[in-house]
């Protein structure tokens, strides 16, 4: 499969010039994304009632499918999978809140349908228009390998000719308390961001090189998660580190970028 | 032309239908017993719920109620498909499961301190980061495979195994076990009250007076190979994984896209899957949540595939809408109506209303095709279709 469009958002801001930087940073101390730049990404896409982790999905996903040189129009023959950790749990939680602060029977219904984790899947089919398969994953581990090989799964099949793939975590009080809930499995905060990958089975777009997937076994050596490199330990770090390959590869038709199963968490449970 | 369609060697399922392959099979032509309200959840509403009260899982495990479900059909499926844990680790095995409770930190009395204090305590973070159903399961049986959970809302199940016989399909995977689950619980109960999509007597699925959805819970996991590996080890297919189908609406988060085209996509691509045609479908075990809005779209997208003849029915006035497993459990109901050559009738139907334009089955019919079809349509318009297959 080939990368034909990158999008991503973070706490440096919109855009994959973006990424670089954050590679530099060893630390990051400020991880969360400016609200202006979800704001514009809310109002363009007309994004009402879409919570906050909705408008990060789809600020990498728009700048993914406009970098492939496909804007704002019916993207035929195309998927969508979204993987992430902890999904929307802001809007989770806030229906939570409408439990505890009020009556069973008069919780808001906006914001369950709002905290499923396919909420967000949803509104960038409605916005991109795309109406090929539309998987959102969960998981702690190599999400976004497991997600990267399903994408390859699903172009091989025939069943669609570009998939969408989008990384996303969300702050809020549950991301941000890890580290004083669990400090030995989360040494620091969490990143904020997304960052999205227009696949396709054949090249086109911006074409950026080919992309291969490589299963290690599950015994394998694991990366440390307290490498000095920011985006490295962290669930989206296989997601930024994708980009970034595919960033540095340079545009050279022929090339072929690898990507190992990474298992990110794999730490977690070995301290639990 | 489809490829040789993977098989499955391995079920697992409890729901009010009943516990086990045998014993859902024997129960799944009677009739069915009534919803009541919750007494295992803490809500206060008194909505009738499909609840396995005989079903007792311990507090503060990983995973929860859900994996406990979870585990104990994962444990009937590998029995039946005589697999063991040695032999699992030495091939190419993945795991794809559906669930919508698994995969959300719904606990309200630590998500209550978090919020008073800022901090909670970590034993319930850490059931539900180390309980996440695929993931478990991959440590428990050190598979070398994918894991993933599929959060497609009430499509989960369907997807998850649709997923995994692509795996099996691919050449990617060896074995994969794949399933859906959902536990009852506190939040989507108050959720789907708040949609005013729950009825407060049993569901009525197609009929002029539905007015809503029965939340159930229950869990439904099966075993998938290839027709070769079964063969190598000397294990006959239950029934096959013919085809599979998804399509996004790209319309709206909690309506289906007025026109049906989305469900229309993927049950044809399902049927492109299978290498077969609408003619070859037996019969269809649809989604038919007994709500006004789907099953007059999924009536109507039906009767546009299948013509007037449509053989159709739902179980859910038999297990109730068990969100994440609901995908899974039909799947394998299907596979057992296909299997035991009988399907329908559909529960709860009695009257033909104007919006839908074929009446489901209203009695017990002999059923002699090799093909029938599972449907299943989710919040975030997403649409999708199994295709099951008799052996032989």
């Amino acid at each position: 499969m080939f990368i034909s469009g990158i999008g991503s958002i973070s706490a440096r801001g919109i855009g994959t010039a973006n990424l670089e930087a954050m590679k530099q940073d060893s630390e990051i101390q400020d991880r969360s994304i400016n609200k202006d730049a979800l704001l514009s990404v809310k109002n363009r896409y007309d994004l009402r009632r879409a919570d906050r982790y909705t408008a990060i999905v789809m600020a990498s996903a728009v700048q993914a499918c406009a970098d492939a040189g496909f804007t704002d129009c019916a993207m035929a023959d195309t998927g969508i999978i979204i993987a992430s950790a902890f999904g929307p749990h802001r809007t989770t939680f806030a229906f939570l809140n409408d439990i505890l602060d009020y009556p069973e029977d008069q919780v808001l219904p906006t914001t369950f349908s709002h905290s499923v984790h396919n909420a967000a899947a949803s509104y960038v089919a409605s916005s991109l228009q795309i109406r090929g398969p539309t998987i959102s994953l969960t998981g702690f581990e190599d999400i976004w390998f497991d997600a990267l090989e399903l994408s390859d799964v699903f172009l091989n099949s025939g069943c669609c000719q570009r998939i969408l793939l989008i990384g996303a975590e969300e702050l809020a009080i549950l991301t941000q308390s890890l580290p004083s809930i669990l400090p030995d499995s989360f040494p620091c905060k969490l990143l904020e961001g997304s960052v999205a990958l227009l696949l396709s089975s054949t090249p086109e777009g911006k074409n950026y090189t080919a992309i291969s997937c490589h299963r290690k076994p599950a015994c394998g050596e694991k990366p440390d998660r307290h490498s000095s490199d920011a985006a490295a330990n962290d669930f989206l770090g296989g997601a930024f580190h994708t980009a970034l390959k595919a960033l540095a590869s340079g545009n050279q038709a022929g090339t072929t970028i690898s990507i190992d199963s990474i298992s990110g968490l794999i730490t977690f449970y070995k301290t639990v | 032309m489809a490829q040789s369609s993977p098989v499955i060697t391995g079920v697992g399922c409890i729901s009010c239908v009943g516990d086990g392959y045998h014993d859902t099979s024997a129960s799944l032509f009677r009739q069915p017993i009534c919803p009541a309200p919750s007494i295992l959840t803490d809500s206060s509403l008194k909505l009738p719920v499909f609840e396995l009260t005989g079903f007792k899982s311990e507090k503060d495990q990983p995973g929860g109620r859900t994996l406990a479900l979870l585990r104990h059909t994962l444990n009937q499926a590998l029995v039946q498909a005589a697999l063991s844990p040695q032999e699992l680790a030495s091939l190419r095995v993945g795991v794809c499961i559906g669930t919508t409770i698994a995969c959300q930190l719904n606990n309200i009395p630590f998500y209550a301190e978090l919020r008073a204090s800022g901090t909670a305590p970590a034993k319930p973070l850490i059931n539900f980061i180390s309980g996440s159903p695929a993931e478990w399961i991959r440590r428990e049986y050190s598979l070398s495979g994918p894991a993933l959970i599929v959060s497609n809302a009430c499509s989960s199940g369907t997807d998850a195994i649709g997923i995994a016989s692509m795996w099996v399909r691919s050449g990617l995977c060896d074995i994969a076990i794949a399933g859906g689950a959902d536990e009852l619980n506190k939040v989507p109960m108050a959720g789907f009250h708040a949609l005013s999509v729950c009825s407060k007597s049993p569901c009525r699925p197609f009929d002029r007076d539905r007015d809503g959805l029965n939340l159930g819970e229950g869990s439904g996991v099966v075993i998938i190979e290839s027709a070769e590996s079964a063969k190598k080890r000397g294990i006959s297919p239950i029934f096959s994984v013919a085809g599979y189908g998804t399509a996004s609406d790209g319309f709206h988060i909690t309506k289906p896209r007025p026109d049906g085209s989305g469900l229309e996509q993927a049950v044809n691509c399902a049927m492109q899957t299978a290498g077969i045609q609408a003619s070859d479908i037996a019969f269809v075990n649809a989604h038919g949540t007994g709500t006004g809005t789907n099953d007059s779209l999924e009536a109507s997208v039906l009767f546009r595939i299948f013509g007037s003849s449509v053989k159709y029915l739902s179980t859910k006035r038999m297990t109730g809408h068990t969100l994440g497993a609901a995908g899974a459990l039909e799947f394998i109901f299907t596979g057992i109506m296909l299997s035991e050559g009988k399907a329908g009738p559909s529960h709860g139907f009695e009257n033909l209303p104007d919006d839908i334009p074929v009446a489901p089955l209203t009695s017990q019919i002999p059923i002699n095709g090799k093909f029938a079809m599972s449907t299943s349509l989710a919040f975030g318009g997403c649409n999708s279709a199994l295709i099951v297959e008799r052996p032989g």
